[in-house]
């Protein structure tokens, strides 16, 4: 790519927030709708929009977890990141979210979701990104399961890219070279924060400094931070009350940590190191969703209150 | 990405038609829909006009149950649009930059004209005084496909010969 793409920013996060106030929406939500956004229709409306109908599940990071950060520095980072979210308050009210993560790990490292025999919210790190057919300069990718006649989202998992690590933890103010995209590390909170908006059917914001805009530079942390236009985005679809009171955690199905049904070799047990190109993309987009497994761990729960 | 980026990736770019679409679970077990294109110019690559190829797509529904990817490209049957592709192991081929890759068509007074891709995407980038302008999309406004296809030309021929 030419010297020009590494200077590819999102706006910075204080315009973001200033503008709030005095702005137009500029979230979009999931839906059903198979249609592509167009110039006129940037944010597609058509079909219903996807969003969970029970106020509690949980997830598995896969047991091969990343090769750039130890375990529990790795479920610190992806637990924080559904915490922006969950701390969340509509009108100074929680929507109700419960969300923990299994206390075993994932052991397939798929997208998929069976419609009997159990499931898995997995999270897993790719090392054969290519091999998935995803975008290369795709940091991650979720996939979202729905019902298509109602919008109801069944099941999320979240792929991400370790070929475009290695990931960590960034300052506050993001890595050395964040502004112009050649930063070495890319912040993994900054890009788990944005996917898990995808989690909860949130689609792209058009605006820049949102967390759930689009396009992310290498080391960046603004989208850490969720802005006005991601709360209003996640209130508008979870107002308090409109959950069920019952509370459920495993998948639909139940909780089956490995995905028998892939021929796609993801129930493998071990990731290994990926082996880095030289000239890596200076940014990449933020996509999608995906997960799953791993080995035991303390079973942590996290109400939104 | 960029004009000059996403010609940089891609392996073919075409304009075609959208024929039809088949959606069904890959190897993968994923749900996926495969658009087949009929060429109706080549602009780069090796494609030809009138082969019909295959642009896989993540996503679709199936038996009630709908798989979605945001900001993978999709294109529905009839539609026209400039291509950016990159060709995969499978035979088929993949949108560069996903969405990003499918820059919509439609006839206008003086030809066909593209729309902006990417989803709707505002692209910025820092200009010089360090302000945030528009920038680093292919596209900012509907442009003539006549001087797209200069452009897509121009940013691809030091990398092999269109």
């Amino acid at each position: 790519m030419r010297p020009t793409t590494a200077l590819l920013l999102a706006l910075v996060l204080g315009l973001g927030t200033a503008s709030s106030t005095n702005r137009a929406r500029a979230y979009c939500r999931m839906t059903t709708s198979t249609t592509a956004p167009s110039l006129a229709q940037p944010c597609v409306t058509d079909g219903l929009p996807l969003e969970w109908r029970r106020r509690c599940f949980e997830y598995s990071v896969d047991v091969g977890g990343s090769p750039d950060m130890d375990r529990p520095t790795l479920e610190g980072i992806i637990t924080a990141s559904f915490d922006a979210w969950l701390n969340v308050r509509c009108g100074g009210v929680a929507p109700g979210f419960e969300v923990r993560e299994t206390p075993d790990a994932s052991v397939c490292r798929e997208a998929e979701y069976r419609g009997s025999g159990g499931n898995v919210n997995t999270i897993a790190f790719l090392d054969d990104w290519a091999a998935y057919d995803y975008d290369p300069a795709a940091f991650a990718v979720t996939t979202v399961w729905h019902v298509t006649a109602t919008g109801e989202i069944l099941d999320v998992d979240m792929q991400l890219n370790q070929t475009l690590g290695p990931y960590g933890v960034c300052p506050a103010a993001g890595c050395p070279g964040a502004d112009t995209g050649t930063a070495e590390m890319a912040d993994l909170q900054n890009i788990v924060t944005h996917e898990i908006g995808h989690v909860f059917g949130i689609g792209h914001s058009e605006m820049p400094g949102a967390a759930m805009y689009a396009v992310s530079r290498r080391g960046e942390t603004d989208k850490r931070i969720l802005r006005t236009d991601d709360t209003d985005a996640f209130c508008a679809i979870y107002p308090p009350g409109s959950l069920p009171s019952e509370c459920a955690f495993p998948p639909i199905g139940g909780l089956r940590l490995d995905c028998p049904a892939s021929s796609g070799g993801g129930g493998r047990c071990a990731v290994s190191h990926a082996e880095r190109s030289g000239s890596l993309p200076a940014w990449a987009l933020l996509l999608g969703t995906s997960l799953l497994i791993g080995r035991r761990k303390r079973r942590r729960t996290r109400p939104s209150r | 990405m960029d004009l000059p980026a996403l010609t940089a990736t891609a392996d073919d770019v075409f304009v075609a038609e959208a024929l039809d679409t088949q959606v069904h679970r890959d190897e993968r077990n994923r749900i996926v829909t495969d658009v087949r294109l009929r060429i109706t110019e080549r602009i780069f690559g090796e494609r030809v006009v009138g082969e019909e190829v295959e642009l896989r797509c993540l996503g679709g529904s199936m038996d009630g149950i709908g798989m979605r990817v945001e900001g993978e490209a999709q294109m529905a049957v009839g539609e026209t649009a400039l291509v950016f592709a990159r060709r995969v192991d499978g035979g088929w081929l993949r949108a560069v930059g996903m969405s990003q890759g499918v820059l919509r068509m439609h006839a206008g007074p003086e030809g066909w004209m593209v729309e902006p891709g990417g989803a709707g995407l505002s692209l910025v980038r820092r200009g010089s005084a360090g302000r945030l302008v528009p920038g680093d999309a292919a596209l900012l406004r509907v442009t003539p496909l006549s001087e797209l296809r200069r452009a897509v030309l121009a940013a691809g021929a030091g990398r092999r010969r269109p």
